[in-house]
């Protein structure tokens, strides 16, 4: 349906396009080429600056040599130092760009394994910075050592993410509600299978495949056995809803009408028919992620 | 947090640890459902603790990290961190998950290790005792008081067991930098699940298998704890070679699962003996013929990958290339349990069995195994100050080498019945590539234009409709107006087709129909039209808004059966709002709904029950409805600046899927009437709220309470308004017998106020 040379019809569009002259305007240097020093910073600072020399940041200087405190990310500050404290005469990396504003962190971690993907990820798109989700500058001791924004690291995912929070209080669902207080359900984060920075399977999932994040906790599921059900091999999401459903085990649809939207032998006719009620199919077909029995082929032991 | 000196100066440190009590009080139908995840007991608690030191030599900078959560609890975590900034990091961890089920039910059967469970001879000899009408020429009761009585009184005696699984986990880590590009990377985790979670057996019995009655069959449903004991090994080590323009990694892993119980075996609580046919003209005619069940569990086994991995910036155009190539493989050798569990079927009546040598019913093994290859290359590049490209190509490759193996048939139904005829096992592979070209153009500050186009191929092997097509195209724009503003926009459009049906491939007993529920299957025909949207906005310093919604709509043109058509679409929004200092306001609402029109086989009629399947004029459609909604609002601040702080909270979420069968053809020649289904619907109401007092530079108290209300109604449950419960097929002459000894894992509502007082200290 997409003829070829519809697609280098746009592809050299925009090359032209971005050739013709528009361009967006750089921002330029804003606090000249000279470093204050972090004392300088501490002496209008002081409460940040605490914060940030005992924080992860304030000690990455062991790993970096050309390391040199506050100015490593906000520039040079003499002039602003000069300016009695004058804003426009620093770098505040929440005024620039997206590219600028990712580039200083980018500096460093782009040895981050956790973000190769990046550049091209559906946040990077989305024109997400790294300051929209981080904080900088956060105690050394805390549990919390990504630096998240928000009480907790689901905090910060949610605030844009708000249909996972009605997911995260559905009858079923994974535990990772409201981590920040010791009576919650708290003993999964996000990124425990999303790498928010980008990932080669779908999803931001953070491994080669969906099916392959899950299999790292329900491995049980991995193996290959001798009936096996074609879809659960290919893709987990094929019948469940990881965050949370209405349904029992994270099926995105009621038992019955999941395993009848491939098999449509029959139908859900009322609830007192025998496929329906309780686990619906599975009330006989318990095996069905697969079955490694010489009589299992209808996936029932 | 203070800091203090420590070590005559040579070393700083913090710490801070909770100890107090802690008081719930739940109630409802099932009150455990609160703890499902977590553990709350009541008394004496630890909460949570760090310590944290480093030395304060710039020559010679350790630290260490201790912390934990929930300690002595069931969903305790607890870690250490310790290492040389800038030589090595040593990660340990520990973390308990629970899952809890459902407590209290009722099981007859006792287990006696090893996957076995036993029951008292007595309870199968006196349910075996009550009129079995299979083989006969009478339609079995509706109900059987007697019966239900006398599994009553046994249930009634029976053990109270709880379905629950425990999981553990503990991994290590270690990075050691072996040089200013190079680095070694090492870890390990061990997770053990072990427990119980539900089950089931089902097992038939046909009744009056003629031309022209062949569907009259009851069931046996029996409901059984599963035993779980699943242990899993998972080793990593790697290398990274980095420099100032890029990183490569490479990577080995080692994953190992272990199955403590390879099956799982119990006796039948309504028959003490195998039964042979019930008569003797038809061998299919059995009726609840096994005494002893079985069922294999979930086999073990183990993978190995390789990856080699990385990113690296390429000078042209600012570009970065960014790769992953693994490949590896998975084994699964487990040795096979036997065809049959009932006496019944032997070699000797059942002339052929075992038609393989090597599958002995109690011998052989799969041999299976699986290769995996994965290839992911992507290109951002940058033109142009304006202009960013990024080019993705995906390819995974699921290559099942499991050998095909030949059986004479199976005991089917639930070992009910031996289905005799060759069956050829399949082992499906397939492969997934996709690609994906995105261009964003800055126009100005204030608007970004964004395209996409992408392609994705399933490649099916060993199926009917071995090749699926889906191209994507997409547009959008973000808009800055101002500083504190921000809108995404987007569309996208996709459309999904199966290539030719190979009908060489619909083989052995499988479910699909056919051509038409083969590409049904594969979302043949789907057009997909999604528009979404976001929007960030910070008008002043106090004032944080984001928003987001959805637009979806599938079509399905040739799709006969199963889904027709959905819709849905989603709104949300939270909005954090400090009106005064010392106290910050969110609030945030979202919503989602997906509208779905499913179109099942046909109700057989109830006038002509031997009549064909597949009658236009009876297939039963049903609109679905799942909705599900969120309301929050919280707010937090400080009483007394430093000393008094506090932060509520409440949040409600509901959701409800709906299901509205009817027949459009109704009355129709048959007189197939689509029966009602009630809703599910599920609520949860939650309120916290905490309040911090700072006694002193030190020590402080925590008071936090919490509320849950939490409830769901579930047609498929409340139709079991007991553990027996006697089971009718739809339409007024396809009352059956069906007998269940079901579990009642099934929880409706609970209660709950959870409330605790905390000392903690720090230094």
């Amino acid at each position: 349906m997409f003829r070829p040379g519809f697609i280098a019809f746009l592809v050299a569009a925009l090359f032209t396009v971005s050739y013709g002259g528009l361009r967006a305007s750089a921002e330029e240097p804003v606090g000249g080429d000279m470093y204050a020093g972090a004392t300088e910073c501490k002496n209008c600072h002081e409460a940040r600056f605490e914060v940030f020399d005992h924080g992860i940041h304030g000690t990455s200087g062991y790993f970096d040599k050309n390391f040199i405190g506050c100015e490593s990310c906000h520039g040079p500050g003499v002039m602003h130092v000069v300016a009695g404290g004058d804003k426009t005469k620093i770098i505040g990396p929440s005024t620039w760009t997206q590219a600028q504003a990712t580039g200083f962190c980018l500096n460093c971690h782009i040895k981050t394994p956790r973000l190769k993907y990046w550049e091209g990820s559906i946040h990077q798109r989305a024109g997400l910075m790294c300051h929209d989700c981080h904080k900088v500058s956060f105690s050394r001791a805390t549990l919390d050592k990504l630096l998240f924004k928000g009480t907790s690291q689901a905090d910060a995912c949610l605030r844009c993410h708000t249909e996972i929070r009605i997911a995260l209080s559905q009858r079923s669902r994974h535990p990772l509600r409201d981590s920040s207080r010791p009576d919650a359900e708290g003993n999964m984060v996000c990124t425990d299978c999303h790498n928010p920075h980008g990932t080669v399977a779908d999803h931001l999932v953070d491994a080669n495949s969906i099916n392959d994040k899950c299999w790292q906790c329900h491995m049980e599921k991995k193996m290959p056995v001798l009936w096996e059900h074609a879809p659960v091999k290919e893709n987990c999401l094929n019948c469940h809803t990881p965050h949370g459903s209405s349904n029992k085990s994270l099926l995105n649809q009621p038992e019955s009408f999941l395993c009848f939207s491939c098999h449509p032998q029959g139908h859900v006719g009322s609830v007192n028919n025998r496929w329906a009620v309780s686990r619906g199919c599975l009330n006989c077909h318990s095996m069905i992620h697969g079955s490694n029995n010489p009589s299992g082929v209808m996936l029932g032991q | 947090m203070a800091v203090v000196q420590m070590f005559d100066g040579t070393a700083t440190a913090d710490f801070s640890g909770e100890l107090g009590l802690q008081q719930k009080r739940v109630a409802g139908e099932r009150p455990s459902q609160f703890t499902a995840y977590r553990d709350l007991p009541n008394g004496f608690a630890w909460g949570a603790f760090h310590f944290y030191a480093e030395s304060n030599d710039p020559e010679q900078p350790y630290y260490l990290k201790l912390f934990g959560r929930d300690l002595l609890q069931d969903d305790q975590i607890l870690g250490m961190e310790a290492g040389l900034r800038g030589d090595f990091r040593l990660r340990l961890g520990y973390k308990e998950t629970p899952r809890l089920y459902s407590t209290g039910n009722h099981f007859l059967e006792r287990y006696t290790g090893n996957g076995r469970y036993v029951i008292d001879p007595n309870i199968p000899q006196t349910l075996q005792g009550f009129p079995d009408p299979a083989g006969s020429a009478v339609l079995p009761l509706t109900d059987d008081a007697a019966f239900r009585n006398s599994l009553a009184n046994f249930l009634k005696g029976a053990q109270g067991i709880n379905l629950r699984i425990d999981r553990k986990t503990s991994t290590a880590e270690l990075i050691k930098r072996i040089n200013d590009s190079l680095s070694f990377r090492l870890n390990y985790q061990h997770d053990d699940k072990e427990g119980t979670k539900l089950a089931g057996f089902g097992a038939f019995d046909r009744n009056f298998v003629t031309a022209t009655n062949f569907e009259q069959f009851r069931a046996v449903l029996f409901e059984l704890p599963e035993r779980v004991d699943y242990h899993t090994d998972i080793l990593r080590a790697g290398l990274d070679f980095t420099r100032d323009n890029g990183l490569v990694q490479l990577t080995y892993e080692f994953q190992n699962f272990a199955n403590g119980i390879d099956t799982l075996r119990w006796d039948n609580p309504f028959r003490a003996t195998d039964r042979t046919a019930g008569s003797p003209a038809d061998p299919n005619l059995f009726g609840l013929v096994t005494a002893h069940g079985l069922m294999d569990l979930p086999p073990g086994g183990h993978s190995h990958i390789g990856t080699l991995s990385g990113t690296w910036m390429l000078p042209p155009w600012k570009s970065r290339l960014t790769w992953t190539l693994s490949g590896g493989g998975t084994w699964q050798d487990d040795r096979f349990a036997p065809f049959t569990q009932n006496s019944v079927m032997t070699a000797s009546n059942l002339p052929g069995l075992p038609l393989v040598p090597s599958l002995t019913p109690d011998g052989g093994s799969l041999k299976a195994e699986v290769l995996n290859f994965t290839q992911n290359y992507q290109l951002a590049m940058h033109p142009s100050e304006a202009l960013s490209l990024t080019a993705k190509y995906r390819y995974y490759y699921y290559d099942n080498k499991t050998p095909h193996l030949l059986f004479p048939g199976y005991a089917g139904n639930g070992d009910s019945e031996w289905l005799a005829g060759l069956i050829k096992t399949t082992a499906p592979s397939y492969l997934r590539q996709n690609g994906d070209l995105d261009a964003e153009y800055m126009i100005n500050r204030q608007f970004s234009a964004r395209a996409n186009i992408g392609w994705e191929r399933w490649r099916r092997w060993e199926r009917d409709e071995p090749v699926t097509d889906e191209r994507k195209l997409g547009a959008g724009l973000t808009v800055k107006p101002v500083k504190w503003a921000k809108l995404l926009v987007d569309y996208k459009f996709g459309r999904r087709d199966a290539g030719p049906y190979d009908a060489r491939m619909n083989i052995g007993p499988s479910l699909i129909l056919g051509e038409q529920t083969a590409r049904q299957s594969d979302l043949d025909g789907c057009t997909r039209h999604t528009a979404e949207t976001s929007l960030i906005m910070s008008p002043t310093k106090n004032i944080d808004i984001r928003a987001n919604g959805s637009l979806t709509y599938d079509g399905y043109d040739t799709s006969r059966l199963g889904l027709r058509r959905r819709r849905g679409w989603l709104a949300g929004t939270q909005v954090s709002f400090i009106p005064a200092d010392p106290v910050t306001l969110t609030a945030g609402y979202s919503r989602n709904e997906n509208r779905s029109l499913f179109h099942g086989g046909d109700a057989k009629s109830a006038a002509a029950p031997g009549g064909p399947f597949f009658q236009d004029q009876n297939f039963i459609y049903t609109k679905m409805r799942d909705k599900s909604e969120n309301y929050s609002l919280g707010a937090s601040g400080y009483i007394i600046r430093g000393v008094l702080t506090y932060d509520v909270s409440c949040n409600y979420t509901r959701g409800a899927v709906t299901a509205k069968p009817f027949n459009p053809n109704f009355p129709d020649i048959n007189g197939a009437a689509a029966l009602p289904i009630e809703n599910t619907r599920v609520a949860t109401h939650s309120a916290k709220a905490g309040l911090f007092w700072q006694l002193s530079k030190n020590l402080s108290l925590n008071f936090r309470y919490l509320f849950e209300k939490f409830n769901v109604a579930d047609p498929a449950w409340d139709a079991l308004g007991n553990q027996i419960s006697p089971l009718y097929q739809d339409g007024s002459l396809y009352i059956e017998d069906s007998r269940a000894l079901l579990l009642n894992s099934r929880y409706s509502d609970y209660t709950a106020h959870a409330g605790s007082v905390t000392l903690s200290y720090s230094f």
